[in-house]
């Protein structure tokens, strides 16, 4: 099957003089499958998803999605990628949750259509009852689910979720683990990262672990 | 005094917040609207016209029903406006003379008598009047509205960006300052008069590390979620 995004050799480090964080890194991402990526604290997972999102460019190496350049095809193929940041605070930047739901459908469908995604998207998360609330006035959990919504709301095709299961309580940690079951079942290719495999609940159809800017087969 | 600037920052917070969002109005760009009233400021500013602070005022007062679930927040950033005015112009009302020369130039017409109330009700009532068009036709469609009207105009786009993640910026500033401060409160036991602008003065450094490091990540998080060339664009 031909994969949907593809890293090839890729490095990169923040700045001339810094070491390398990810050195010479391969990775094929193919539809309907969960991949999980598991590093210690600082090994690089954040700054490895932000290349696969297009949000950082790699010093060496390439970025396909759909065998093409990804640096091409941007910013419309940002509408194929969803990325959740490790801390869902610096991801929410309009004032109701509703609005934060609503922000990508608005760009590609009218307000009915946008109206019935945040509603689907909220009901499937089981956050109905923040829609008309101020983002700044949520929980970290909250925040982290809102995030999560304002993501699937649009439907993309590749999900990458940056420690989605940490600090979550059991309750939202369920719903979390279904919507990435069932993401992955609607032929979606779903990342996730993590920096212990334990909390990932055999969810994984594929493990890879991140240690010294490199990417390994097996957890 | 500390308690004070608190309160205020965080009212400031809110009068921004209120228009981060679309108004009651629906989201389509407005042509007319908005040349519109730029021109009514601008003309408030520039001459001293009654007829066009007339059609300012009438304007804003069209305005105001579709502001309503904002009308506290818009009340008080006229109020900012008129106490930043009177406090500016204040040395008018006592002297009759104005000190800030270059002001009074642009904004006095009546030359100065003992106790200047004429010049002085006229300087606030211009302050306060010129801006009101253009910040009820904001507060009224919501600012991403008026953003997605300037980014049509190819020159303007940037400057109307910029504006959008500075009103986004500045409320959430305004606040994580003030929670760094509140931090620092818990674990100081300091006593005395100068104990609050210390912890002020030390909290800015955490301040401006954490804010450098929040504009970047938004950045990304708002890049990730824009599909064409500038945020807040709508759909045709
Ligand atoms: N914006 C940045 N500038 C400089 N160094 C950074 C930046 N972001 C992360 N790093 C560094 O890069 C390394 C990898 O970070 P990160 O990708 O966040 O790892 P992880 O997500 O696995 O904890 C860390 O040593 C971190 O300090
Ligand atoms: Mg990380």
């Amino acid at each position: 099957m031909k994969p949907l995004l593809e890293l090839r050799r890729v490095f990169f480090r923040y700045g001339k003089r810094s070491p390398y964080i990810l050195s010479g890194v391969n990775l094929k991402i193919i539809r309907g499958k969960v991949y999980c990526i598991v590093g210690e604290n600082g090994s690089g997972k954040t700054t490895l998803l932000h290349i696969m999102a297009g949000l950082l460019e790699p010093e060496k190496g390439e970025v396909l999605l759909d065998g093409k350049p990804l640096k091409e095809q941007l910013p419309r193929a940002r509408r194929l990628i969803g990325i959740l940041f490790q801390n869902p605070e610096t991801m929410l930047f309009n004032p109701t949750v509703y609005d934060e739901i609503a922000y990508a459908p608005r760009q590609l469908f009218d307000e009915g259509e946008t109206r019935k995604r945040v509603l689907e998207s909220a009901r499937l998360l089981g956050i109905e009852d923040l829609l008309e609330r101020p983002t700044t006035s949520l929980s970290y959990g909250e925040k982290k689910v809102v995030a999560l919504a304002s993501i699937i709301s649009y439907d993309p095709e590749i999900i990458l979720l940056d420690e989605p299961l940490s600090n979550l309580h059991p309750e939202r940690k369920r719903r979390v683990l279904n919507m990435i079951r069932s993401l992955a079942a609607k032929g979606k290719a779903v990342v996730i990262t993590s920096p212990d495999l334990e909390l990932l609940d055999n969810i994984c159809d594929v493990t890879l672990t991140l240690s010294e800017g490199r990417l390994k087969e097996g957890g | 005094m500390l308690g004070v600037a608190r309160r205020l920052a965080v009212e400031a917070a809110r009068v921004i917040e209120a228009i981060t969002t679309f108004g009651s109005l629906g989201k389509r760009p407005l042509p007319l609207l908005l040349p519109l009233s730029l021109t009514l400021t601008g003309l408030v500013s520039l001459t001293q016209n009654l007829y066009s602070w007339a059609a300012a005022l009438v304007f804003s007062l069209v305005m105001l029903p579709y502001a309503r679930p904002r009308l506290r927040e818009l009340a008080y950033l006229t109020l900012y406006l008129a106490v930043f005015a009177a406090v500016i112009e204040l040395p008018v009302l006592i002297t009759g003379q104005s000190r800030v020369a270059g002001l009074s130039q642009l904004y006095r017409p009546a030359p100065p008598s003992s106790w200047n109330i004429d010049g002085f009700l006229f300087f606030v009532a211009r302050i306060t009047l010129a801006p009101l068009p253009i910040v009820t036709l904001v507060y009224a469609t919501g600012w991403p509205r008026v953003a997605s009207t300037l980014y049509r105009i190819k020159h303007l786009r940037r400057v109307a960006g910029m504006l959008t993640l500075s009103l986004l910026l500045i409320p959430r500033s305004l606040r994580n300052l003030f929670s760094i401060v509140a931090a620092r409160e818990a674990r100081t036991f300091e006593e005395g008069y100068m104990r609050e602008w210390k912890l002020l003065a030390t909290a800015v450094g955490d301040f401006i590390a954490d804010s450098t490091g929040y504009s970047k990540r938004l950045e990304m998080a708002i890049k990730a979620r824009t599909f064409t060339e500038y945020p807040f664009e709508v759909r045709e």
